[in-house]
């Protein structure tokens, strides 16, 4: 178990290594060099840069001169707390419906589900949005268009995840605050976590119904164990290795979503700041953008990857 | 007929006969349905240029924000309305059609062709530099399509040709891992080893024997690569990194109806509607064609 | 009263192709204790046949039975739950490959434990003792470290007597072991007959023992049945069957038999039925062998029907032995 998880870690050190490669370019475009490097040649201006990230030293930005590190944790909060709450909505309701269209496969609402997650997963991200802030927000007029919070509202930033912000920061607008955060939250959320949604429903329905053909199910229902056992235990338990391991593809859509949700509910993450600064050819904050982003998809693999380790016997070593 | 001859009897057997592929493929209705809207999709890219009723880029100034026919105020002179300047929204779409479908096209094959050589050249690399070659594909497949195109883009700068070279570059991996991945499975098993007793070399293994064997998984990535490519170059022109506004591709028309979509919301429904209806026949044949060419690939 | 009488059992599959019938009228008594073997070859139906009376067919699978009784209950007559309780309670079964008949994901014990929990074990802590109990009835020596491992952490001797502990935890009356030792080694294949007849004798529980070698029947079992695309061909006691076959069928079975020792004869040549079992879905018309048979003649594009001969049956025009053929003329 120590051996593979050694090996796992590597991998995403690797990664991360490549990753570095491409921002060094990235960073190496910018107008004013990035930092004060000993060496002339690129080769072991690398390594110098390598020590600079580590040292949270990323340069300043080429049009403002601020630091972009600090840039980019004003930035990151927002990121995060759009990207967490879409995923967490994305895999429970995804799973949710993928066990509900396999535990009545060929019924109608199996085929229903799958009808509706197959229009979801070819719903391109942008469209969607746009058409959700047309229905909810102009339409009905129930959810706000852009922003984090109302303006009417001054929330002194702490940590800077507005949910939080709103519940612990000494303010006088009682729980309206948070609800009206919460309320800006969703409709982003939605847009995003949309087709992440409509994969995982699928992907479950279709490795429970591919699961439930297995002997040990069958030894389960000889055992005469309710059939929602079976599912939530027996099937989900060997389900979640398949599921864990396309995982990594779920993230890889959350992040185009996050690029575009960010970008039309004017969004102050990570996403829409880098669209700008590309859109400025502000390359140091480029340079930090994608570090950020891209770090936070190797990160998520490496704890999807651990996960999977974890979760099956046969990856394992033995004990004794 | 099939007769059982046993004994000097011969009885006769039901018959039963294998379905091949094709058939397989047009009793899936839902691949059926898709072919159908790709099909008119690539048509109307095709002729869409001379059926178009506008120029594209005409602008009629007094009729800015005509509505569609089947809105109050509408006719036929415009069948699907106007945008803020005025143009004809279907004259822009068809052309958009041709674009977007055009473009996609070229992104993938020349994606696939570089990506498939790279892979077939990998498959015969000492292992050291294969897995060394592997791992950089690895990466860039961790890492979400826009993002990369995105930083292709930062460094390259804007614009549809920077936006095409950046999809063709983040398509590649995909091929590449692909070919590369089946190869060395198809590699192991016993036909090729029974080939190179029989003195097959290297070129002649991968070309002769494995060629055939690794055609399915790459049409089927070549539909969803398509997808993909019809996708991102879209997203890139809703940023303002693709397509630059005169253009008429669908991305940039609906980047640009953002600010009227209250006002004038066909302007957004019919761009995103043709995207959407585009990838998801696209999607629908991609899956019909995983299950009847290569059911293995499905589980 | 037989503990568990079928009559005219027959399976239906919903296909593409129509309807595909897997089991056609099979007649089936077993009593307390008793030993019953059924052999066919794969693809005979007998699978399908022991999933039907343990009621775990998919749902694509239609089974009908014009009697079907379980201690005197008739289960015919039940809601599909109550038949469900009243089968789990009675009957257990035990697969072919019992390292894929388990959870990978879940340790032995943990599967013991919701048995034993399900068929009213008390608290987890009862579960636990009661688990290890049958772990050890059926031979496993180091019951609380296996209780802790993985299915893939043993063999498949073991794992087979793990499925064995797991259908003795509802105390069953009849236990279906379908292929129980085709998948192991032959040392190890002795070790489970034999554990399966102690346990027959101990516990006084029915047996019902379907395998494609006759071999493991010769041994054990007091009648077989034999079965062919789907029909009995044969039933009669196991000595009679294996001395007399009336049925070309279970003849040409045993021919196919290797023989050792005594048997043995230098230069015997073994037998082999032409052609390969019909697939279910395109039969031959009329007797289900005609065209593999050597003895068929015109009269067998007609389905024979089951016949009583000498306190047995057949399925066949031409029974091989002359006294039958007079009769039945």
């Amino acid at each position: 178990m120590l051996l593979s998880l050694f090996r796992i870690l590597i991998t995403a050190l690797v990664s991360f290594l490549g990753l570095t490669i491409l921002t060094f370019g990235i960073s190496q475009q910018a107008t004013t060099p990035l930092h004060d490097y000993q060496s002339t040649h690129w080769f072991p201006q690398y390594f110098e840069y390598l020590g600079y990230l580590l040292t949270a030293n990323w340069g300043n930005s080429d049009l403002s001169g601020n630091d972009v590190f600090t840039e980019l944790l004003k930035h990151f909060p927002a990121s995060i707390e759009l990207l967490s709450f879409s995923l967490i909505l994305a895999i429970f309701v995804g799973l949710f419906f993928g066990i509900m269209a396999a535990k009545n496969r060929g019924g109608w609402l199996d085929k229903g589900l799958m009808s509706a997650t197959l229009v979801g997963y070819s719903m391109p991200v942008f469209w969607w949005g746009l058409l959700l802030v047309l229905f909810f927000s102009l339409y009905l007029g129930i959810s706000p268009v852009a922003g984090r919070i109302d303006y009417a509202y001054y929330i002194q930033p702490i940590t800077r995840f507005m949910l939080i912000d709103t519940l612990i920061s000494n303010h006088n607008y009682g729980s309206a605050a948070f609800f009206n955060a919460l309320n800006h939250l969703v409709l982003p959320a939605v847009t995003l976590s949309w087709i992440p949604m409509a994969i995982m429903a699928r992907m479950t329905r279709s490795s429970l119904v591919n699961i439930l053909k297995f002997e040990y199910i069958r030894t389960a229902r000889s055992k005469g164990l309710p059939e929602n056992r079976i599912i939530w235990i027996h099937a989900l338990r060997n389900a979640m290795q398949s599921l864990l391991t396309i995982g990594g593809l779920q993230i890889s859509i959350l992040m185009t979503g996050l690029i575009i949700a960010e970008y039309i509910f004017a969004w102050p993450g990570v996403g829409s700041w880098l669209l700008s600064s590309v859109s400025r050819q502000d390359y140091p904050s480029i340079q930090a953008g994608i570090l950020a982003l891209s770090s936070l998809v190797i990160l998520f693999n490496l704890m999807l990857e651990i996960m999977a380790n974890y979760l099956d016997p046969r990856k394992r070593r033995p004990l004794s | 007929m099939n007769y059982a001859k046993v004994n000097g009897l011969s009885m006769r057997l039901k018959h039963f006969k294998a379905k091949p592929s094709w058939l397989m493929f047009s009793k899936n209705n839902g691949a059926l349905f898709g072919s159908i809207i790709l099909a008119a999709a690539v048509l109307l890219a095709i002729i869409g240029p001379w059926i178009a009723p506008f120029d594209p880029a005409q602008q009629f100034s007094s009729r800015s924000f005509h509505p569609p026919v089947w809105n109050q105020g509408g006719n036929f002179t415009h069948f699907l309305g106007t945008d803020d300047l005025g143009r004809d929204l279907l004259s822009r779409l068809l052309h958009g059609a041709r674009l977007s479908l055009f473009l996609a096209g070229f992104i993938v094959l020349i994606a696939a062709g570089t990506g498939v050589l790279i892979g077939a050249i990998a498959a015969l690399l000492p292992p050291l530099l294969r897995s060394i070659l592997m791992r950089i594909m690895d990466l860039l497949l961790s890492l979400p399509s826009l993002l990369l195109a995105i930083a292709v883009v930062a460094i390259i700068g804007p614009g549809l040709s920077n936006a095409v070279y950046a999809v063709i570059l983040v398509l590649i991996p995909q091929f590449v891992k692909l070919t590369q991945n089946s190869i060395s499975q198809e590699l192991c098993k016993d036909y090729c080893i029974a080939a190179k007793l029989d003195g097959a070399n290297s070129i002649r293994l991968l070309t002769k024997h494995v060629g055939p064997n690794i055609v399915p998984a790459v049409i089927v990535q070549l539909t969803f690569s398509f997808s993909t490519a019809l996708l991102d170059i879209a997203a890139l022109g809703f940023l303002g990194l693709g397509a630059q506004p005169p253009l008429a591709e669908w991305g940039t028309m609906l980047a640009e109806s953002r600010s009227y979509i209250q006002y004038a919301p066909w302007t957004m429904a019919l761009p995103g509607l043709a995207i959407f209806l585009t990838i998801l026949s696209i999607n629908l044949v991609g899956d019909g064609l995983r299950d009847a060419l290569d059911p293995q690939l499905n589980q | 009263m037989h503990l568990l009488h079928i009559e005219n059992l027959s399976v239906n599959f919903k296909t593409d192709h129509g309807l595909v019938t897997a089991v056609d009228k099979f007649k089936f008594k077993i009593d307390p204790g008793q030993v019953i073997g059924v052999i066919g070859e794969s693809g005979s139906g007998k699978s399908v046949m022991a999933l039907a009376i343990a009621d775990l067919l998919s749902p694509s699978a239609i089974a009908q039975a014009d009697l079907f009784t379980l201690e005197g209950q008739d289960l015919n007559r039940m809601s599909p739950f109550e038949r469900k309780r009243l089968i789990t309670d009675n009957i257990s079964i035990i697969f072919q490959d019992p390292t894929s008949s388990l959870n990978p994901a879940l340790t032995i014990g943990y599967q013991l434990d919701e048995t034993v929990r399900s068929h009213g074990g008390g608290n987890s802590r009862q579960c636990r003792d009661r688990s290890l109990e049958l772990l050890a009835s059926v031979g496993i020596q180091d019951a609380k470290r296996r209780y802790k491992e993985y299915p893939h952490q043993l063999s498949g001797g073991l794992n087979q007597r793990v499925m064995i502990a797991m259908a003795l935890a509802c105390k069953p009356k009849l236990l279906i072991a379908d292929e129980p030792t085709t998948s192991l080694d032959v040392t190890v294949q002795s070790q489970i007959l034999d554990l399966l007849m102690q346990l027959n004798q101990d516990l006084n529980m029915a047996l019902m023992l379907i395998t494609h070698d006759f071999s493991i029947l010769s041994e054990t079992s007091e009648k077989v049945h034999v079965m062919y695309s789907g029909q009995v061909v044969e039933s009669a006691k196991t000595y009679k069957l294996l001395t007399e076959p009336y049925h070309p069928y279970t003849k040409a079975l045993l021919d196919s038999v290797p023989h050792f020792g005594m048997h043995y004869k230098k230069g015997r040549r073994l037998y082999n039925l032409p052609g390969t079992t019909p697939p279910m879905r395109h039969l031959p018309v009329g007797c289900n062998l005609g065209p593999r048979c050597p003895y068929a003649s015109r009269q067998c594009v007609e389905m024979p029907q089951l016949k009583s001969l000498h306190g047995r049956q057949v399925r066949c025009h031409f029974p091989l032995i002359e006294e039958a053929k007079q009769e039945s003329k």
